[in-house]
């Protein structure tokens, strides 16, 4: 038996191990080349179109949308980093068409108050586990568990 | 004369739904049987009345009859038929007829299947509050939003439907099973109160409402499936969902339905969790409305288009009824609700349903939040901000990992409690799946942790879904696939599927612009050629003009277009896609000012699995309708620890999944 279960713990040990160092690799590992046009559209996803509502430049349609991809396109092509034409785009058209909410003040609080709930809601959980552990079964009185057996005779024949 | 048939159609409903409200209380307080039976009468009427409205409606567009306003300022003389019937769903005034319709039609459902039983008051409760639902609707068009008002100029022609909403016959259909999912919550939802307010808060109400319950979920998932087909053909940039307002609203009451639909199971098994699924039933039902708030009063363009619509402040009064409502009822009913129980162990079936509902509870919350959080920006200081893809993909991610890897344990965890031994076991085989998956996908060529972790945690998800329906299947045939467990497990796989078709297209999305100048040139990227063999022009019949290029994409053509609607005084691009299961290429003809072509060629691994995946969800939801064998009431729940000498010793595999090879309860003879 004791055998048997190390041969399944040496089989469970080398999934982890290539499962993890896989993982590494994955990190490791370059993609592909990124064309400017991948940039562009990256960025483009971060950007809100004006005239829409709640859409991306990059699935809007819009007049404005084509424009500002055609934006971010010479710019990319210009070889502006990444910043550099978010910021350009940041003052040509506003605060308001940056799809990254801040991370400070207020607006921050978008970022913070779920992660602040879900470490909650697991805390609450696991409270709630810890007081179920520390009931044992009590509330069944003598007589529940005599009616409990009778039924089971009963049952039984 | 539409006009005049509609507007009546609608009144008579809204007298009828009142009167059948009133004589359905009075029958309730007074429990007089006839009053109870002639609601079923006014019930009629009301159905009656909706499907003269909806055909009122529906002749009023196909005849083009430009005195109605709702024609006038939507449809179009030259419109082909099927968008012209579509019409009924393309604004707002006539998706509430459609609502209306759809709500009426589970109400004759909810009266007919519960027809021998009219006198029991959690029944007629339900239909009560059914009605009340109605009642405001059949108001909402009496009111805010009418669509039979008449123009005393009528115009010679209208506008017609949105151009975007013209460009693909799967608009006709998106919408339509949208409402049937988000209307069908209705129901679970009135048997809800009806448990709250007879104070029956036990099982009873679950189990009458569970195939109501996970029939619209099904529905709604197509619908948001169908939907994110639609825009990936039509907006022709790759893009399948954008977490814009509307898919948002769509997805709130999927997520909140999808952990109510787990987290019965905890309270069926275990009757545990009372309060919670009246919670999330009523959320559901609640988060419905205020997604069509959230859409159709103009509140997420500004705070102060709010109030502007006429429709905005009613649809978020009646959210706030319901809401004042069930958490009124739930308080009254507190002593009632507190349940008896506990879960003895986190690392059991019903352990893994609870931080399934945590998660999912958290996933709604996060949707919710990003979706109203610029107004809430706006009302408190002003300032216009946005909240977009970025905020709800680095949010999500986390939350989806978590899924899946719950998708992965769940299957195989058994009731009460799971000994280390047991999961060795049964996570083996779906464990070897998943790191086969992550080494296959590195061979592939995938990069970054994000993607190959999906994939790894969707092969041990996938595993244990299988594991189920094969340990099923081998026991029961054919009938190893139907029933709640199996079924859900089929929809499992499709998760699965979507999950990392969705990983993969993100992931690896390929995107290039080329410019040709004559036949002949040709492109390359990512291992596909793109030859240019030259342009076309085809005029439609109903007047819109394609501007095609043709393209060879690997030797086969295709042709992309810009599509000019005259009427509308638009361009719109029309995208070729080419897909095969490994890779789509999608194709867009993007505008130049000379006479150069530009194509933008966008190549997304595995997008067709999505729709698979979709598919798959459809059919195993079907199949999770199918009666499976169900275990009777008085069967013990857990395999008995003794012999009845009767037929109920085996553990019933369709109810328990776990015990498909027996956990700590295996049959043990007397």
């Amino acid at each position: 038996m004791a055998g048997l279960f190390s041969r399944r713990a040496l089989v469970w040990l080398c999934l982890l191990a290539v499962g993890l160092s896989s993982l590494v690799v994955a990190t490791q590992a370059e993609g592909p080349p990124r064309t400017n046009q991948d940039r562009v559209r990256a960025l483009s996803e971060d950007v809100a179109c004006p005239t829409c509502d709640g859409q991306s430049v990059a699935e809007s349609n819009a007049v404005i949308a084509l424009e500002i991809r055609r934006d971010i396109q010479r710019r990319v092509d210009a070889g502006d980093s990444d910043a550099q034409v978010t910021e350009a785009l940041i003052s040509a058209y506003g605060e308001s068409i940056d799809l990254r909410p801040s991370s400070g003040g207020l607006v921050g609080l978008v970022w913070t108050v779920p992660v602040v709930l879900m470490v909650f809601g697991f805390a609450a959980l696991f409270a709630v586990f810890r007081r179920w552990r520390s009931i044992e079964l009590e509330g069944a009185s003598d007589s529940d568990v005599a009616l409990v057996e009778e039924l089971r005779r009963g049952r039984a024949t | 004369m539409h006009v005049l048939l509609g507007y009546g159609s609608i009144t008579v409903g809204f007298a009828a739904a009142v009167l059948g409200l009133i004589t359905n209380g009075y029958a309730l307080a007074t429990k007089n049987q006839r009053a109870m039976k002639s609601v079923i009468g006014y019930i009629a009427i009301i159905v009656a009345a909706a499907v003269v409205g909806v055909v009122v409606m529906e002749s009023a567009l196909l005849n083009h009859d430009f005195s109605v306003k709702y024609v006038a300022e939507n449809g179009r003389i030259g419109t082909p038929v099927i968008f012209t019937i579509a019409t009924l769903w393309g604004a707002l005034e006539g998706s509430i007829l459609l609502w209306t319709l759809i709500l009426t039609g589970y109400l004759a459902v909810v009266a007919w299947r519960f027809r021998d039983r009219l006198n029991d008051a959690m029944v007629g409760w339900a239909i009560f509050t059914i009605l009340a639902v109605t009642i405001f609707f059949f108001g909402l068009m009496l009111g805010p939003a009418n669509p039979f008002i008449e123009l005393a100029n009528p115009p010679a022609d209208g506008p017609g439907l949105n151009p975007l909403l013209q460009n693909n016959a799967f608009m006709a259909f998106h919408p339509p099973m949208l409402y049937l999912g988000y209307v069908g919550f209705t129901v679970p939802f009135a048997f809800a109160i009806g448990a709250l307010v007879t104070g029956r808060v036990g099982e009873g109400w679950l189990v009458e409402t569970r195939r109501w319950t996970v029939f619209a979920w099904g529905l709604l998932t197509f619908g948001i499936v169908l939907g994110a087909w639609w825009s990936y053909q039509t907006l022709g940039w790759g893009g399948y969902w954008a977490w814009d307002p509307v898919e948002n609203a769509s997805l709130l009451p999927w997520l909140t339905g999808t952990a109510f639909i787990h987290s019965v199971m905890v309270q069926e098994r275990r009757g545990m969790l009372r309060v919670w699924n009246l919670s999330l039933v009523c959320a559901t039902f609640a988060l419905t409305i205020l997604g069509t708030f959230l859409t159709r009063s103009g509140v997420i363009a500004s705070v102060h288009a709010f109030s502007e619509s006429g429709i905005g402040p009613v649809l978020i009064g009646f959210f706030a009824v319901i809401v004042a409502v069930t958490v009124g009822l739930i308080g009254w009913r507190g002593d009632a609700l507190r349940s008896v129980g506990k879960i003895d162990s986190p690392i059991s079936r019903e352990g893994a349903f609870l931080a399934n509902n945590v998660v999912f509870a958290a996933f709604a919350f996060v949707v919710l939040l990003g979706t109203v959080w610029p107004l809430i920006i706006e009302a408190f200081s002003g300032d216009r901000i946005a909240v977009g893809n970025p905020f709800f993909d680095r949010m999500t991610l986390p939350i989806g990992f978590v899924l899946l890897f719950l998708m992965a344990m769940a299957p195989v965890l058994p009731w009460r409690k799971a000994s280390g031994e047991v999961l060795s076991d049964r996570l083996m085989w779906p464990a070897v799946v998943g790191v086969a998956a992550m080494v296959f996908s590195l061979f592939l060529g995938a990069a970054g942790w994000a993607p190959v972790l999906a994939f790894g945690l969707g092969g041990v998800a996938g595993g244990s879904a299988a594991r189920q329906l094969i340990i099923a299947t081998r026991r029961q045939g054919w009938r190893g696939l139907v029933g709640r467990t199996n079924g859900g497990m089929i929809v499992h796989i499709g998760v699965i599927l979507i999950a990392v078709a969705f990983a993969a297209s993100n992931a690896y999305l390929r995107q290039a612009e080329f410019r040709f100048e004559e036949v002949g040139d040709t492109a390359e990227l990512a291992g596909h050629t793109f030859e240019f063999v030259g342009t076309d022009q085809q005029v439609s019949p109903d007047g819109r003009i394609d501007d095609e290029v043709l393209i060879n994409v690997d030797g086969s053509l295709e042709r992309p277009a810009l599509t000019l609607f005259p009427f509308a005084g638009r361009t719109l691009g029309s995208s070729a896609t080419r897909g095969s299961l490994i890779d789509d290429v999608q194709l867009s003809v993007v505008p130049t000012d000379d006479e150069t072509v530009v194509i933008r060629a966008t190549i997304q691994p595995l997008v067709q699995w999505l729709w698979i995946g979709g598919i798959l969800m459809a059919i195993g939801t079907a199949l999770a309708l199918v009666p499976g064998k169900r275990r009777r009431p008085t069967q013990a729940a857990s395999a008995p620890a003794f012999d009845d000498g009767g037929d109920g010793i085996q553990p019933d595999p369709e109810v328990d999944a776990s015990s498909g090879d027996s956990p700590a309860g295996a049959p043990v003879p007397a």
